[in-house]
């Protein structure tokens, strides 16, 4: 059987990716790591309420826990 | 809502926390020159530690100097004959003394005598072309010259203060520092960037731009042309000054010859300027002093004064006042929503206004006065003799007549009536809305007209300074 649709477990892996990346690019010298950073971790709650949304609909399509 | 949801909450939170916290932090106190540079990008912080180089090059007679520097300060004043003398004092940003002075030892002085001048310069761009990108070490190149008496000087310096002192000429562009210039004895040029910009004694013309920077010239023998962008200026005693200023305010005093300023969001204030002046300017106010020569002042949204003219003035206003106060030559005034208050008009006016009163204590000479929506007064400084055409809507006119006076009236009033009560006025026509006669025999034409409100004339000794029209 399937394992249930798990958001948070997306949004920390895709965090964990960005921040890797970012983190790389900043010490090849292409981006300023700190004020790139600042500037979008709020997205990363965006992602996480939309994907929320994305699971609860999913959930209810399939007959699943309301 | 489930645990895991809750620790990856707190774990997002948590993580914008630290990254805001290190922001504030790196904005207001920096870390440090090594090892987290990545996050900080500051080179100029932490333990610093200063050495000095000095050298000296025979220069012939005459021999211009160009000085290239950036990141320090560039000084340059007058020395022996024959001889430059330059000392370069670097700073470097080490940990300890060791280190800052192996890295010291790289940084060198450049000098050059190239198509009959000499260049002086240091190898900062070669110095910092072989640093890794992570590591950057900071160093500033400080250098002081002095010149032989007599030197043209070119200076080129970024991020660094400029002092110039004590040279035939002086170009100078600058950025991010101050730049003071002073004691030139021929032209100076100026350029400068994100600083503020002290031009003094200088003997020939100054020609300067500046962006982002106030800007003080002072005792220029020649013609000052200026070119300032969100920045105030002032000049002091400038043998003619034409400026183009955009977000700044002027303060003039002891212009020597002719103002003209071109203004965007300018205020402008001058006093005591020998020639003629010609201010244009937007949303800020003008005021003049003391004016040799002509003046013409308009200011788009804001108020407009002239005061101790000695020639003809112009001013217009679209939704300030005008404010006049003796002014020897004839005068013109335009305003679009605003109001007007003269004293002392020597020969007459042109008046053209809507939205305020015209009020006018002392004139000589003719007046043609059109007002719309307020009041004119007229308080003559001498007998009336001369041609007065005054025609108001939605206002009254009130006219104070001295003794002596020699003309011949026609005043009317459209919902109103006419007042005429003068000592030694012969009335031809009376009615409550219109009056024609002489005074004194007759003589010029006094047009009086009015809609909205009365006419009133009065001997000079009966009118009182609160009665206005209605």
């Amino acid at each position: 059987m399937a394992q249930p649709f798990k958001p948070e477990t997306l949004v920390l892996g895709l965090t964990l990716i960005v921040v890797g990346v970012l983190w790389t690019l900043a010490n090849h010298g292409s981006i300023d790591l700190l004020g790139t950073l600042r500037r979008w971790w709020p997205a990363t709650l965006v992602l996480w309420g939309t994907l929320e949304l994305y699971g609860s609909y999913a959930d209810r399509r399939a007959g699943g826990p309301q | 809502m489930r645990a895991s949801k809750v620790g990856v909450l707190v774990l997002i939170l948590g993580f914008g926390a630290t990254v805001e916290t290190a922001w504030h932090a790196r904005n207001h106190f920096g870390v440090g020159p090594w090892d987290w540079q990545v996050l900080t990008g500051d080179k100029f912080s932490g333990p610093s530690f200063q050495f000095e180089d000095m050298e000296a090059q025979v220069v012939p007679e005459g021999t211009p100097v160009e000085i290239e520097n950036s990141f320090g300060g560039v000084r340059a004043v007058m020395g022996a004959p024959g001889e430059v003398k330059i000392v370069l004092r670097k700073v470097v940003y080490r940990r300890n003394e060791q280190e800052a002075e192996a890295f010291a030892g790289r940084l060198r002085l450049t000098r050059a005598l190239e198509g009959g001048a000499l260049r002086i310069n240091t190898n900062r761009r070669e110095v910092e072309a072989g640093q890794d990108g992570h590591h950057r070490i900071g160093f500033e190149t400080h250098l002081e010259v002095t010149l032989p008496p007599g030197t043209r000087l070119k200076v080129q310096n970024e991020h660094g203060a400029t002092e110039v002192a004590d040279v035939a000429e002086a170009r100078v562009w600058g950025s991010y520092e101050p730049i003071r210039v002073e004691r030139v004895a021929g032209v100076a040029e100026v350029s400068s960037r994100h600083g503020d910009v002290t031009v003094a004694d200088v003997k020939g013309a100054l020609n300067l731009d500046a962006q982002h920077g106030g800007v003080d010239i002072r005792q220029i023998g020649g013609k000052a042309t200026l070119d300032v962008e969100h920045g105030d200026v002032t000049a002091n005693e400038v043998g003619g000054l034409d400026l183009k200023l955009r977000q700044g305010d002027l303060s003039a005093d002891g212009i020597m010859g002719d103002l003209e300023v071109a203004g965007e969001h300018a205020g402008v204030r001058a006093v005591a300027v020998t020639g003629r002046v010609v201010v244009e300017t937007g949303y800020k106010d003008v005021q003049v002093e003391r004016v040799g020569g002509d003046v013409r002042l308009v200011s788009k949204h804001g108020d407009v004064r002239a005061a101790d003219i000695a020639g003809a003035v112009y001013a217009e206003s679209r939704y300030k006042d005008v404010e006049l106060a003796r002014i020897a030559g004839p005068a013109e005034v335009r305003v679009m929503h605003g109001g007007v208050q003269a004293q002392g008009l020597e020969k007459g006016a042109l008046i053209r206004t809507a939205g305020d009163d015209v009020i006018i204590d002392g004139f000589r000479g003719g007046l043609d006065i059109q007002a719309e929506r307020g009041s004119v007064r007229l308080r003559p400084s001498v007998a009336v003799t001369e041609a007065i055409n005054v025609r108001v809507t939605n206002g009254g006119i009130e006219m104070d007549v001295p003794e002596g006076s020699r003309f011949t009236l026609d005043a009317s009033a459209v919902r109103g009536e006419v007042v005429a009560e003068v000592a030694g006025f012969t009335a031809l026509q009376s009615g409550p809305l219109r009056v024609t006669g002489t005074m004194g025999g007759g003589g010029s034409t006094v047009n009086l007209s009015a809609e909205g409100a009365n006419v009133e004339l009065r001997s000079a000794a009966t009118i009182t300074t609160d009665s206005g029209p209605r």
